[in-house]
């Protein structure tokens, strides 16, 4: 008999997949959603890395409609190109099997870390903006950025599995679970206060999750789940204040459905998105497309009048597929297409105020300041959601189980 | 419980934030069985007050921005712990029967200014704060034999610690998460246990500091870093298997004092306006800046602020050099730990500051009428009392929050 055929190495293989699958939070932007992220998973340590692409050169307007730049209020185009490496940590275990807490005691529970690496560039007519210094002195928008590389930031987690874990010793079927997450994303990643786009937040984040787990015929898996993220104040928004200082909560969904197309390989179509409520901007100190300050003598100059503004939130709907199959009995390997249908960025209108004579410091006596006009800027960073299609790889490892409890989800003797 | 109890010590402990982290865990300088351990580390603190070279605490920003804003900072610590003993087979004396240990300290974090502060920190055209990688350490040691008499079990430790300064670094950045200069950190540490019920932790450590030619800040952080001595002790009970509680003492204290040689920290906008300078210097009452050195003292005097009709002027600050007083700190920690099987252990812990002291500097700042501002045309000269940032001079009086999971990854 060959060593595939035999039963129990069959069911090991099917484990393994299934221990593989990374259950990872799923958001719109992030790690595309995998199948099996929301079944309960043998007590073992695994990690996925994921390698993802996004030349992000289009983007959604407040209005929803798709624009050919990620930034549609500034003429010409300008692309956000982004490569970036993802790297989860996951443990899945009994947690408090001895403890005596009623209901948790028997249930799995799992631990989750995940972090990374981002390459971020501005190229094109931000980035022009950026290199131009010949506004240096005279306004706010100095010293900027195009690039800001370095570390993504961590984000914890920690979940119970509500239904589908209870006397997993002796389970041998999990036809449907859910699973409850709670996390924390912390923002240790590199932030450029500069740069237009950064691989940290800057800010602290907290969601919940629930995740759903079915199986509906043999081979398939089916994965649902929905959260709901806040943010905290980000103290120190980038790019002269463009990016959000409050961004507004997400309410985000993912949805996948995947078949076993033939051995040691699946087929997943997946849909995800997310709802933003409104981001607010607290003193921006520049706009790249600044309204022309008034023609005076003495020389008049503008700059944007400081307050508080709102956009009116943001949003994205995208699907894809991927395709995973085992390069060695501990090893997945995926690929995975995303591409946006719909969504909505974040824009807001910044009024800007006249000083006469030019540079002259607010408040000191014969500096006259007046209304001036408003420009429609674009919001940054979060605000921002592109309609470019985004390809990634991922290779996950199973390290091997994590305690000698007798195999969940084995076929009995 | 023998496999259990190693998993509760995995920080033999290395000043990993010397200013936030040098605090003693339960059970941490016990005899750990060979293996390889992985601990991760959150620590949480939103500092809204520090300690001054008086010892006194002094809110955040105040007088120049209203109190409630804080410094908030959140460390997340990866720690790979070998225990093994590459001598077993040898003939060396000692080495062969004792167990060494290795160990490497990575960290991320975030330290950033909040609300009225950060604001205040772009004046001198400075970032607020900064994130990302932090300093690595690296240490090796030790144990000694263990001690078994009666109801008393107690073994000790000697260990080095390297921290190596690859942390991200900003000049411009009134925090940031590495420190630009090496230490090295030799280190005593015991361990013992009464009646199997009560442990009990301690150690004594000397923090040797390299020079910082980098200042950032404005060369509000020291160039020339005093040395540091640490002490810590920590007691826990062992309520059963699973359930411990620990309090704990932790004390550090600077070797001389801090010095400064290269402060610019200044206004970006100059020259100043009378009403500027007025908000910014507490309408010329003398007081002392801030922890962040941003507050500049009595520039101007009251008649100026009275009358802004009068000229405008620069400031330019000398570079120094200038000595603090040192600092100190102290701290008293208490928490809770679970033990799951062999393999899992969470904690909580709250670590609060009871005394300390921060670093401060008196900077002198000339006052000019014309831009290129400095000795030689200064109409006057004012001194400023401003606060050294950053690890090795400021000093918390704010609480912070741990969170540990340690795991055992592999054991032969």
């Amino acid at each position: 008999m060959q060593r595939s055929q035999h039963p129990r190495f069959r069911f090991k293989r099917q484990a393994t997949a299934l221990l593989l699958a990374l259950a990872g939070s799923a958001h719109a932007g992030d790690v595309p959603p995998q199948f099996g992220r929301y079944l309960p998973l043998y007590p073992a340590f695994h990690t996925s890395t994921s390698l993802g692409f996004d030349a992000r050169d289009r983007s959604y307007d407040a209005s929803g409609k798709e624009q050919d730049t990620a930034t549609p209020n500034l003429p010409g185009k300008t692309r956000f190109p982004e490569q970036r490496l993802d790297v989860s940590a996951i443990w899945t275990l009994p947690l408090f099997e001895a403890a005596g807490v009623p209901f948790f005691d028997s249930r799995l529970h799992t631990v989750r870390l995940h972090g990374g690496y981002s390459r971020n560039d501005t190229r094109g007519a931000l980035a022009d903006f950026a290199r131009d210094t010949r506004d240096d002195r005279t306004t706010r928008a100095n010293s900027l950025s195009t690039r800001s590389n370095g570390l993504t930031d961590v984000t914890m987690e920690f979940g119970s599995w509500l239904l589908g874990s209870s006397n997993w010793r002796e389970r041998s079927e999990t036809p449907y679970a859910l699973l409850a997450l709670i996390g924390l994303r912390l923002p240790t990643g590199g932030y450029n206060r500069d740069a237009p786009i950064n691989p940290g937040s800057n800010t602290l984040a907290a969601h919940g999750q629930l995740g759903l787990y079915a199986r509906p015929w043999p081979g398939a898996h089916l994965d649902a789940g929905t959260g709901y993220r806040s943010y905290y104040k980000n103290q120190d928004p980038a790019f002269g204040g463009l990016s959000p200082t409050n961004q507004g909560d997400d309410l985000y969904w993912d949805l996948s459905l995947s078949q076993r197309v033939f051995s040691g390989f699946h087929l997943t179509a997946f849909a995800d998105g997310h709802k933003g409520q409104a981001n607010s901007y607290a003193d921006a100190r520049f706009a790249p497309n600044a309204p022309a300050a008034p023609n005076t003598v003495p020389a008049s100059d503008n700059y944007p009048t400081p307050g508080v503004y709102r956009d009116g939130g943001t949003k994205l709907i995208r699907a894809g597929l991927s395709l995973q199959g085992f390069i060695a009995q501990r090893w997945l390997l995926g690929l995975h297409y995303a591409m946006p249908l719909s969504g909505e960025s974040g824009e807001f209108d910044l009024p800007y105020s006249n000083r006469q004579p030019a540079g002259c410091t607010v408040g000191s006596t014969g500096c006259n300041v007046t209304a001036g006009g408003s420009t429609r800027v674009h919001g940054l960073g979060p605000a921002r959601v592109y309609a470019s299609p985004a390809v990634s790889l991922t290779l996950k490892l199973n390290f091997g189980q994590g305690d000698s409890f007798t195999c969940t989800g084995c076929k009995q003797p | 419980m023998k496999a259990i109890l190693p998993l509760l010590m995995l920080c033999v402990a290395t000043a990993t934030q010397a200013g936030i982290v040098f605090t003693p865990h339960v059970s941490e300088y016990g005899i750990l069985p060979p293996g390889i351990y992985a601990e991760y580390t959150l620590i949480g603190t939103e500092i809204e007050a520090i300690y001054d070279r008086n010892g006194d605490k002094v809110q955040l920003g105040r007088p120049f921005v209203p109190a409630g804003d804080s410094t908030d900072a959140v460390l997340f610590l990866y720690k790979a712990l070998w225990i093994g003993n590459l001598f077993r087979d040898s003939n060396i004396p000692i080495l062969k029967n004792h167990s060494q240990f290795c160990r490497a300290i990575g960290s991320v974090s975030y330290q950033q200014n909040t609300g009225a502060i950060a604001n205040r920190v772009r004046l001198f055209n400075q970032r607020p704060g900064s994130n990302g990688l932090g300093d690595l350490f690296g240490l090796c040691g030790i144990y000694s034999s263990e001690l078994r008499a009666g109801p008393v079990k107690a073994n000790g430790l000697l260990a080095t610690t390297v921290k190596f300064p690859i942390g991200r670094y900003d000049q411009r950045a009134a925090l940031n998460t590495g420190t630009n200069y090496w230490s090295v950190i030799p280190q005593l540490a015991f361990h013992s246990e009464l009646f199997g019920r009560v442990y009990i932790d301690g150690t004594v450590a000397y923090q040797l500091n390299g020079d910082n030619d980098k200042p950032s800040f404005g060369g509000l952080t020291p160039t020339r870093i005093a040395d540091v001595y640490n002490g810590e002790i920590n007691f826990a009970w062992k309520f059963s298997e699973h359930w411990f509680a620990d309090v704990g003492f932790s004390y550090r204290k600077s070797v001389g004092s801090n010095g400064y040689d290269k402060v610019t920290v200044n206004f970006e906008d100059q020259p100043l306006s009378p009403q500027s300078a007025c908000d910014n210097t507490n309408n010329g009452i003398t007081r002392t800046g801030n922890m962040l050195g941003v507050a500049l003292g009595p520039v101007v005097s009251q008649q100026l602020c009275d009358n802004p009709g009068s000229d405008q002027f620069y400031l330019n600050p000398r570079a120094g050099p200038y000595e603090d007083n040192g600092v100190q700190g102290t701290l008293l920690t208490t928490g809770i730990s679970y033990v799951y099987r062999a393999s899992t252990v969470v904690q909580a812990r709250v670590a609060k500051p009871i005394g300390g002291r921060g670093s401060q500097i008196d900077v002198v700042f000339d006052v000019c009428t014309r831009e290129d501002c400095g000795p030689g045309n200064a109409t006057s000269q004012v001194t400023s009392t401003l606060f050294g940032v950053q690890e090795a001079a400021a000093v918390s009086a704010s609480p912070f929050f741990e969170l540990r999971l340690v795991h055992l990854f592999w054991a032969p």
